[in-house]
């Protein structure tokens, strides 16, 4: 954790420097008859805006050589962020005059490797792969590799070479501290249950944020006895979901002061349908776990989320493909604990969320801003209070 | 005439409702009270020592989970069964059925209403049973091929048509997926009530005599005329029936929907029909003893989460459960012959 946040703050000094000089490079670059590359990478970055190589440096169209073959697997088209990935996808694509190849893993291990085995035969240099289920990471990384593919995973890491995430202990921590925070002002702390969405399939990044919640919630009431954490397994499928929530609850007849978090948004919801079908929603008190519903008035007892702007998660794995193109040196990390490329997050209540643009207006905004601001530098509120 | 042609065959259809015909040698010989009291004892053991470990757990909350972990299955397992006792057949186009109903129920509801949500999602569900009985027909190709073949294709008609995740606003649909009556959810009464009239229109019906005709034995069915191919098109179009009103229930009890959810369906619905004693040779089964089936499936996970297990536990019990009952009806079939 202290390796990573001196890490995060080292990229942010270096990028610091960068900016720092930029007026100056600037300003030599053009006197001597311009380097475009220093000069476009000058413009390239603004404090705040992490990088994933040693140059903190973000080609611009030009830059790199045209023609190359990228891929997206799109973890599946059904998931509306997902769906403005691939529209970023193609978009930043078309910009830098590459040839895009998209398939759909559909939430399906097996399809993601039928997909791999199609990128590979119709050899695609870059692939950014969206893939939900874990467990055939490795078996895709392996593919991958032998076809000369450079893999870049987004969100849900596997063994590859590079992955981009969030920060998944930090954002569970963002949320764990909104409850426990919700738990003292409230409660005195002494809430009876806080049930929290996981999923076995999704590995560590479901253990880190899982993780992050019980340690955010204990920063603010450390007194709360571990057997009043429970976590049940969330599912994409809402009668298995709500199921095994349902059952939680159950198994906990006692409770009445319940606070809900975990790994995302759509297992809070699934807590908070399980406790109303039992009555037992009266003093339920949620915040989600990757912001999948902020905005969409889901429900009273939801009141915030932590904010990942999934729409923008193509950016940063899109980034990497463009530095290791350019030939710049890029951090390898291939664990949630030891990312390439870092995604900024925040906390926001649902009535913040309410006031952002949609996801597709966002998804165009950070896309025309890309890669001078990132979706968290314009639209992260002050405050969540 | 239907149940003298399937008796003809020494597969006496145990359908009846309210008065099953259990066989030659009094009714504590047949299968049918034989499934029904095993599946009494293992739930009685189940609730029994879950209650024991867990004291807690005895509880009318309890009840009302395991009631809500029923209502979607419950349903689909009426068209199931209907399906396995017209002759064996399985339909795996079930997740891509009821999710296509769901998404319906969820667009419609967030532009019209209510009661259009669940008519447009039963309509989705029937259209697709339909659609499979007609393509089984016509091309004669064995339906698990062609559901399977449906299914593929309708997950593909899912990601183009919606494309998206669905949040459903608040609203009388909503409203029932959360409701209860007399301790027991509306949508379990719901299920209640496919399940009885289910089993009433088989024994009672024409169109559910032939069905166990052509289920018992499909040649001598034929000979009395029974059109096997409309019989195919009606149960196919039954099943439909029945996903369309599981999805409308699943939409019902959800606040988010996207294509796909539906996935983990299939194999809760066909265990509760086989583990319910309905031959996967057709002709035979108890519509009382599927909703003992139902409710021992559906405690399973609750049991077993109050005893402190993951539901990983659970896949593992249902699926050992199923093996068991397979295998005792390959033994029955094999005895039967004999």
């Amino acid at each position: 954790m202290l390796k990573n946040r001196l890490k995060l703050v080292s990229c942010l000094i270096s990028v610091m420097a960068l900016v720092m000089s930029v007026g100056f490079e600037s300003g030599a670059a053009q006197a001597a008859g311009a380097n475009l590359t220093q000069q476009s990478k000058s413009v390239a970055l603004k404090a705040g805006a992490l990088c994933p190589s040693t140059t903190c440096a973000i080609p611009l169209p030009g830059q790199v050589p045209k023609g190359i073959k990228i891929g997206f697997a799109n973890g599946g088209v059904g998931f509306a962020f997902l769906n403005e990935q691939q529209a970023i996808f193609l978009a930043l694509a078309k910009r830098y005059g590459w040839v895009p190849y998209v398939l759909n893993n559909n939430a399906s291990g097996p399809t993601a490797v039928t997909n791999m085995e199609q990128f590979a035969e119709d050899k695609v240099q870059y692939l950014l792969e969206f893939q939900i289920d874990q467990t055939v990471n490795p078996v895709l990384c392996a593919k991958a590799h032998s076809a000369n593919i450079t893999m870049i995973t987004e969100a849900i890491p596997g063994p590859c070479e590079y992955f981009t995430s969030d920060d998944d202990h930090a954002t569970g921590v963002a949320a764990g501290q909104k409850l426990g925070v919700y738990a003292k002002t409230n409660w005195d702390c002494k809430p009876d249950l806080v049930l929290l969405a996981a999923s076995t399939s999704t590995g560590l990044a479901s253990t880190e944020r899982v993780g992050g919640d019980i340690d955010g919630v204990k920063s603010i009431c450390p007194n709360i006895p571990q057997k009043d954490f429970v976590e049940f397994q969330m599912n994409n499928d809402n009668a298995t979901g709500i199921g095994d929530a349902r059952d939680s609850l159950v198994a906990n007849p006692n409770a009445k002061r319940i606070l809900v978090g975990g790994l995302n948004d759509l297992g809070v919801t699934q807590a908070i349908t399980a406790a109303e079908q039992l009555g037992r929603a009266g003093q339920l008190w949620a915040w989600g776990g990757d912001g999948s519903d902020l905005g969409t008035d889901t429900d009273p007892h939801y009141h915030g989320s932590i904010q990942f702007f999934l729409e923008a998660g193509i950016l940063p794995a899109f980034t990497i493909a463009l530095e290791l193109a350019a030939g710049d040196n890029v951090k390898k990390g291939f664990s949630p604990l030891d990312p390439t490329l870092i995604q900024q997050t925040c906390a926001m209540t649902e009535q913040q969320a309410l006031h952002i643009p949609t996801i597709q207006q966002r998804g165009t905004k950070e896309l025309a801003e890309y890669p001078t601001e990132t979706a968290a530098q314009l639209y992260c509120p002050k405050t969540t209070s | 005439m239907a149940k003298s042609l399937a008796g003809s065959e020494g597969l006496l259809p145990v359908t009846d409702w309210s008065h099953g015909r259990f066989g030659k040698s009094g009714p504590w010989a047949s299968p049918g009270v034989r499934t029904a009291t095993t599946l009494v004892v293992l739930w009685a053991i189940l609730l029994g020592v879950t209650g024991v470990l867990d004291p807690s757990f005895v509880s009318d909350e309890a009840l009302l989970a395991i009631a809500f972990n029923m209502a979607v299955v419950g349903v689909l397992s009426a068209g199931v069964a209907v399906l396995v006792i017209s002759g064996g057949l399985l339909d795996l186009s079930i997740p891509t059925s009821t999710g296509l109903s769901a998404l319906c129920t969820a667009v419609v509801l967030n532009h019209v209403g209510s009661w259009p949500a669940a008519i447009a999602g039963i309509a989705c569900g029937c259209g697709i049973g339909l659609t499979n009985g007609l393509l089984i027909v016509a091309t004669k190709v064995n339906p698990i091929v062609i559901t399977l073949a449906v299914n593929f294709a309708g997950e593909g008609v899912l990601n183009m048509a919606f494309g998206q995740e669905f949040p459903l606003l608040k609203s009388g649909l909503h409203d029932l997926g959360l409701s209860n009556f007399i301790g027991v959810p509306t949508i379990t009464w719901l299920m209640f009530g496919v399940l009885l009239l289910t089993g009433l229109g088989l024994s009672h019906t024409r169109y559910g005599r032939r069905a166990i005709a052509v289920g018992g034995n499909s040649i001598a069915a034929k000979r009395q005329g029974i059109s096997l191919a409309r019989a195919r098109i009606a149960t196919f179009g039954f099943m439909g029936l029945c996903a369309g009103i599981a999805g409308v229930l699943y939409a019902s009890q959800s606040q988010i929907i996207s294509p796909g959810d539906t996935s983990d369906l299939l194999f809760p619905a066909i265990t509760a029909v086989i583990l319910s004693g309905f031959s996967l040779q057709g002709g035979r089964g108890s519509f009382p003893v599927l909703i003992l089936g139902i409710g021992l499936l559906s405690t399973i996970p609750t049991s077993l989460i109050a005893l402190g297990a993951t539901p990983d536990w659970t896949q593992l019990a249902q699926g050992l459960l199923l093996v068991f009952a397979v295998s005792l009806d390959g033994f029955r079939i094999k005895r039967g012959r004999r």
